[in-house]
């Protein structure tokens, strides 16, 4: 997806924003007016305590959760509430999920081409083709045959990726996308998303993974409490963060 | 089924009664009914619907809990990543969901289908009638009675038994072993490449 469209263009419509979405799970003020704005192009990183909200915020972007109030709009159409149109903007959205959720009775060919097929309606011999080459993209092409449960995290999840891509999308979710792996997988999943960044796709990451964010992202949030309490420059933020609760959160991983 | 999961807050009550209720009353009881109540509101039924309605409606209620169990089980992310793909709602109840939670209660289904065949003999009860027309013959052959019995015993375990090795073929010819689908339910997955 090494698409790139002309720079004026980019500035002009961000592909995700958020403006003043709020959100409470009962008592609990999950998200507190959250302002978010990702461009074209660009790799955001969601950085932040556990519980502070990072999932939440990422599953509100494609309405699996609902938000109390504040609006969500995708490449500048608003998220609608439900309905049919509501599920034509999710599939403009990839989403990557800590857990894989490839689809356990499929094979991994048609975990790939259900959504073209059922959503996009592309003919099966086209979208069984464009699977193969996407799943050769990201290194599981021998294994199509197979059912989810016969490969291993890493597979399942750059399969996930290959499912994701599949559609096109505008942007892609990714909520912890290696935090479910052995340490040993959690590099080719990774290096997959690293060059899926430096082909300009646009990505919104939480990940705990902070020599990777470091890496790729472009922006770094960092919330705490269900707040965004800084927004900054990788290199910015990882050796002058602006708040001292970054700094605490700095620290206690380094501890680690 | 559908209804209780569904979205409709009536349609949920609605259905939640309906399944609650075929299935906390025993069969014989809605066998009577159909025999005894019914056609005093006109309801004229053949005896062939007279054992087969009741025992269908009882059925239903254990079948559409089943299923609905199976549902449950289907872990929530399966569902999620089918909406996040722009899956419209009834494409991911019936490619995604259904599917699975269909496998997960094949075993159960079919002990339900084996209950299903031994209500089949409360039909004595809608021929009850000929029955005691018939009993002084059969009592005064009380050796032919027991055979009698013997054989038919032995009929319904051959049918039951056949289900049953019916009933692991399909498991089988769904494509995913049961262990596999355990595996990937627990989703634990680091067993090779
Ligand atoms: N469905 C839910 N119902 C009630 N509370 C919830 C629900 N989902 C999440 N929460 C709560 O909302 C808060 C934020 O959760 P969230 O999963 O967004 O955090 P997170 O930043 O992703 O944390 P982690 O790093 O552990 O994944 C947590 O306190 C969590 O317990
Ligand atoms: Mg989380």
């Amino acid at each position: 997806m090494a698409n790139k469209e002309n720079p004026t263009e980019t500035a002009a419509t961000p592909i995700i924003t958020l403006r003043h979405v709020d959100k409470h799970f009962g008592q609990l003020h999950v998200l507190n007016d959250i302002n978010l704005s990702v461009k074209k192009g660009e790799v955001v990183v969601i950085i932040g305590p556990s519980g502070s909200g990072k999932s939440t915020l990422c599953r509100t972007i494609n309405r699996l959760e609902t938000v109390d109030a504040g609006e969500i709009m995708i490449d500048g159409v608003a998220m609608p509430q439900e309905g049919r149109h509501l599920a034509e903007i999710r599939a403009q959205v990839g989403m990557v999920f800590q857990a894989f959720n490839l689809f356990a009775h499929k094979t991994i060919l048609d975990n790939v081409t259900i959504g073209p097929i059922d959503v996009l309606h592309k003919p099966k011999k086209e979208a069984r083709e464009e699977a193969m080459q996407l799943l050769k993209r990201v290194g599981v092409d021998q294994q199509a045959a197979k059912v989810p449960a016969q490969l291993s995290g890493g597979q399942q999840q750059r399969v996930a990726i290959a499912r994701a891509l599949a559609m096109h999308p505008k942007a892609i979710l990714f909520d912890e996308p290696t935090s479910a792996l052995d340490p040993e997988m959690i590099g080719e999943v990774l290096d997959v998303m690293t060059k899926l960044a430096a082909d300009g796709m646009t990505m919104v990451i939480v990940t705990h993974e902070m020599n990777f964010a470091r890496q790729v992202a472009d922006r770094i949030i960092f919330m705490d409490a269900g707040s965004i309490l800084e927004e900054n420059t990788p290199e910015q933020f990882f050796t002058h963060p602006r708040t001292q609760r970054a700094q605490d959160f700095l620290n206690s991983i380094k501890n680690h | 089924m559908l209804g209780r999961i569904g979205k409709s807050r009536a349609m949920r009550i609605l259905s939640t009664i309906l399944i609650e209720f075929t299935r906390g009353v025993p069969t014989l009881l809605f066998i009577y009914f159909f025999l005894l109540t019914a056609p005093q509101f006109g309801l004229k039924l053949s005896a062939f619907w007279k054992i087969t309605a009741p025992v269908a409606i009882s059925a239903a209620g254990v079948v559409a809990e089943t299923l609905r169990s199976g549902v449950n089980a289907v872990p929530k992310g399966q569902t999620e990543a089918a909406l996040s793909l722009g899956m419209r709602d009834g494409h991911v109840f019936f490619k995604i969901v259904f599917p699975q939670a269909f496998r997960y209660v094949i075993p159960a289904l079919i002990s339900e289908l084996v209950i299903v065949l031994k209500d089949t003999t409360f039909a004595y009860v809608v021929n009850y009638a000929d029955l005691m027309q018939n009993s002084r013959v059969l009592i005064s052959n009380h050796d032919a009675l027991l055979s009698v019995y013997l054989v038919t015993a032995l009929i319904y375990i051959v049918i039951n038994f056949l289900l049953n090795k019916i009933s692991v073929a399909l498991a089988g010819r769904n494509g995913i072993p049961q262990s596999v689908i355990r595996q990937s339910q627990e989703g634990t997955d680091n067993y090779g490449k």
